[in-house]
């Protein structure tokens, strides 16, 4: 199913303002991450697809249809709350079945459909042999799978997920990250999900929205958010940047004397500008070769993983940078604190 | 660890578990278990057949009758309305809400003869409102209706203070999950937060319950006290006394006894029963 968001206002008593202006299309099948800093209203937004939040002013449309007025209970939207929210009074089967079994008579199917309905699910998301405990008796990641479970059992034409993955350990969310993925391919439902973990959006979904101060940023598939992201905000939220204040003048970009290169395609102005330069961005090279840079020292060295960071400063002027180096190239070039280094810089950004 | 043996598997806070559980155990049997031995051998003194001849008693039987049937109604009406009052109270802010959640713990602060001299005045037949309930033929003082009126004055804090800490706790999610999929208010009500709330509703009723039974003070002024109409057990019990036939006075307090301890253990082994089966997730 297809969701129209056109134009989104939300005030909270108080006054403070959740959505400010929201626009996006969300196609049939597609799996949307909405990705933002808490307080940003990702989470109203989501509420707001569903029905749980009436918009003070805009619409939402599904397939083309307004479902403003509608009440949550007739938009048909599967909701997986951070915090599951399962009905601790009933078993596994029974908070699978919750949706099916509250149907008015007529549309009820009968016992053993809605049974073996409930079993299907609980077989989908592997929770097989689960079905007559209480969810107190389960872990959260299977909790996380029942709450999901009860969620499709209602054929929902959209699935909404708050934060899906939030209160899970790190190992579990990953295994339940692809899991998603995997059913999200299988089932082909329009999904939509909150989270404030960027690994998490950009790894799971077809395109993510990055929402900031009730507004969308920039949307667009995660490769391209991350490499030509629209704003200065985005640049900064999306993994790490090195942030320079520059001043262009006839197409010279300039920072304590040094040139730095202009990004490509630009259609920059002269005067003061912000650039955004990845840590991977950089080059780092001993001062006895002959090429061209920026002559910095090494400040610290740390070792995470695969990758090396190396703080530097400047010479000229003390500016600090962060650099990361592939361990490979450091073990050819082991850096040590204080040594003179030189920078090039690949690729930038600026706004 | 185990085999550490299980005084010492929790931390103890207080040191010398020898001397606090035998500081429990003498209080305990001073304040609670003697008096009750007590009146098991008064009792126990009469014999079956002793206890048997003073049951056939009508009037006996009669107060029996009126003080469980009166604190059963009772409570059963606080179940409902104390439900709803700590569902107004927790859901809805209102002006005055602060001073109406002050005004619920009124009957515990309230010296019972106050609670039944304010009640006998309201009620009787020429008070406020007994006038106009006469004029429709409801005769509410000095019978057993007067009797569940002032027992559910006593017992309404009972039920609202504990559902109202359970109804607080409700994470409005698990509402909406259920509006989510498709539950209407009343779905929502009856099949997600009655089953959640049950337990404390019962544990609120029961209280109640044990209260109204044993419920003396506030009773006796609107009840009239008319043998085999509107006399309660408790009263019976202080009559008996006065006859100075103690052992009469102690079958009834023994047969009361049974039958609230009956109750009470079979409301907690439904309590267990419920609370092992959700666990405290």
């Amino acid at each position: 199913m297809r969701i129209d968001i056109h134009d989104v206002y939300k005030a909270f008593e108080g006054g403070s303002r959740a959505l400010n202006g929201i626009n996006m299309t969300i196609a049939d099948g597609e799996l949307v991450a909405l990705l933002g800093p808490s307080g940003s209203g990702k989470t109203t937004l989501l509420r707001a697809i569903a029905g749980l939040e009436n918009p003070d002013h805009g619409d939402i449309l599904f397939n083309g249809g307004t479902v403003a007025g509608h009440d949550v209970r007739d938009r048909k939207v599967g909701f997986v709350f951070q915090h599951y929210a399962l009905f601790k009074t009933m078993t596994v089967r029974k908070n699978v079945s919750f949706g099916l079994s509250i149907l008015p008579r007529k549309q009820r199917p009968s016992k053993a459909a809605i049974i073996a309905r409930a079993d299907e699910l609980l077989h989908l998301v592997q929770l097989e042999g689960l079905e007559n405990r209480y969810p107190s008796q389960l872990s959260g990641g299977q909790r996380q799978r029942v709450a999901l479970a009860r969620a499709l059992a209602i054929e929902p034409s959209v699935l909404l997920l708050d934060e899906p993955f939030g209160a899970l350990d790190a190992k579990v969310r990953k295994d339940l990250r692809r899991w998603l993925r995997e059913l999200h391919d299988r089932t082909g439902h329009t999904t939509v999900f909150v989270t404030h973990d960027q690994e998490e959006a950009l790894e799971l979904s077809d395109r993510v929205a990055v929402i900031h101060q009730g507004r969308v940023e920039h949307m667009a598939p995660p490769a391209e958010l991350y490499g030509q992201p629209a704003t200065p905000f985005v640049c900064s939220f999306l993994g790490a940047s090195n942030q320079l204040e520059v001043t262009v003048s006839k197409d010279q970009v300039l920072h304590c004397g040094h040139a730095l290169p202009l990004p490509r395609p630009h259609s920059i102005t002269d005067g003061p500008h912000q650039l955004f330069i990845r840590p991977h961005e950089f080059q780092i090279r001993s001062v006895d070769d002959q090429t061209p840079g920026i002559l910095c020292r090494v400040e610290t060295v740390r070792l995470s993983g695969a990758l090396v960071r190396i703080d530097l400063r400047f010479a000229a002027c003390g500016t600090a940078i962060e650099v990361e180096v592939p361990i490979l190239d450091f073990e050819r070039h082991p850096w040590k604190v204080g040594d003179a280094a030189m920078v090039t810089i690949r690729n930038v950004r600026m706004f | 660890m185990s085999w550490f043996g299980s005084r010492s598997a929790s931390p103890r806070v207080i040191p010398g578990f020898g001397l606090t559980l035998g500081i429990t155990v003498a209080y305990l049997s001073l304040v609670a278990l003697l008096p009750l031995a007590m009146i098991a051998m008064q009792a126990f003194r009469l014999g079956l057949s002793g206890i048997g001849h003073i049951l056939s008693d009508p009037r006996t039987l009669h107060a029996l009758y009126i003080s469980f049937g009166t604190a059963l109604a009772a409570a059963t009406v606080n179940a409902v309305f104390g439900t709803l009052l700590a569902w107004v109270l927790v859901r809805y802010r209102f002006p005055g809400h602060r001073l109406i959640d002050a005004l619920i713990d009124l009957p515990f602060a309230l010296p019972t003869a106050v609670a039944g001299i304010a009640l006998t005045a309201l009620y009787a037949p020429n008070g406020w409102i007994g006038k106009s309930l006469s004029g429709l033929g409801i005769k509410v003082a000095y019978t057993p209706l007067g009797i569940v009126i002032a027992l559910i004055f006593i017992g309404l804090p009972f039920v609202v203070r504990s559902v109202q800490p359970v109804l607080e706790d409700l994470a409005p999610e698990i509402e909406e999950a259920a509006a989510t999929l498709g539950a209407s208010q009343g779905q929502r009500f009856c099949r997600i937060i009655l089953p959640l709330i049950a337990p404390a509703l019962l544990t609120g009723f029961t209280m109640a319950f044990a209260r109204g039974v044993g419920e003396y003070g506030s009773v006796i002024f609107i009840a009239g006290n008319i043998p085999m109409i509107s006399e309660i057990a408790p009263l019976l019990i202080v009559i008996r006394l006065e006859e100075f036939r103690t052992d009469a006075a102690a079958a009834i307090a023994a047969i009361m006894l049974t039958v609230s301890f009956a109750i009470l253990l079979l409301i907690n082994l439904i309590q267990a029963w419920s609370r092992k089966r959700l666990g405290d997730a």
